[in-house]
């Protein structure tokens, strides 16, 4: 990912949307990739729009591929016992939470570290 | 939206159709992509977690156990991605100088 979209304020936080269970066979259903699209129609004004959704897309799927990293080292830490309930407990999410916080500041530390490393 | 006919199968013809296809495909497949990514996480970690011995069939109990983890997964998915973006944004307002934003983007890079 490259820098400059953590230091747009533009962050597309809202939009990423929570998955929900229901919407994934939706999801199958619907997608079709056979669809063929001629782009040398568009005017510049277009390609510049959809250059920026791609942007925003791309950003976006980089977001959720650290959190599928994140969510697989962390339920490794805190889904240790039997799994009895289909909800996420209490514990559960005030570990899933602490796990997220304590691997970012790891990156941080460990990055500052290099930096101090790097001015020796 | 069947003002112009079945856009599904002539949507290239009017150039802000074709836009809207477009971009409608791109958000599509992405959303797929990210389903078959959390899809292929729930395997892993539900075949771990919920058959520990292989047995000649699935159990009642197995099935239950792997469904109870699938729904778990997701909820605990959607826990650590709020978590992460609001830490994320948290990061990103306090500003301290483009040393802090370098590292910011660290975590990032790292992905899977």
């Amino acid at each position: 990912m490259d820098r400059s979209s953590f230091t747009s304020p533009a962050l597309p936080i809202t939009l990423i949307t929570p998955v929900q269970s229901s919407d994934i066979p939706r999801l199958f259903s619907e997608t079709r990739m056979d669809q063929q699209l001629d782009v040398s129609k568009l005017s510049d004004a277009d390609k510049k729009e959809l250059n920026q959704i791609l942007t925003n897309e791309a950003q976006k799927s980089n977001i959720q591929q650290t959190v599928h990293h994140l969510a697989d080292i962390c339920w490794k830490k805190c889904i240790t016992g039997r799994i009895s309930d289909s909800r996420l407990g209490q514990p559960e999410e005030t570990c899933a939470q602490n796990c997220v916080e304590r691997w970012m500041d790891t990156n941080i530390t460990v990055l500052k570290h290099l930096e101090a490393l790097r001015s020796q | 939206m069947s003002l112009f006919g079945s856009s599904s199968n002539n949507a290239t013809s009017n150039p802000s159709e074709l836009k809207n296809a477009i971009i409608k495909q791109l958000q599509q497949e992405s959303a797929m992509a990210n389903a078959r990514n959390l899809i292929g996480k729930v395997n892993e970690h539900c075949f771990n977690h919920c058959i520990p011995t292989p047995g000649s069939s699935l159990t009642s109990k197995e099935e239950t156990c792997l469904s109870q983890c699938m729904e778990k997964y997701i909820a605990f998915w959607n826990a650590a991605s709020r978590t992460y973006l609001s830490r994320v944004s948290r990061e990103s307002k306090n500003v301290n100088g483009p040393e802090t934003l370098s590292m910011l983007a660290g975590p990032t890079e790292t992905g899977l």
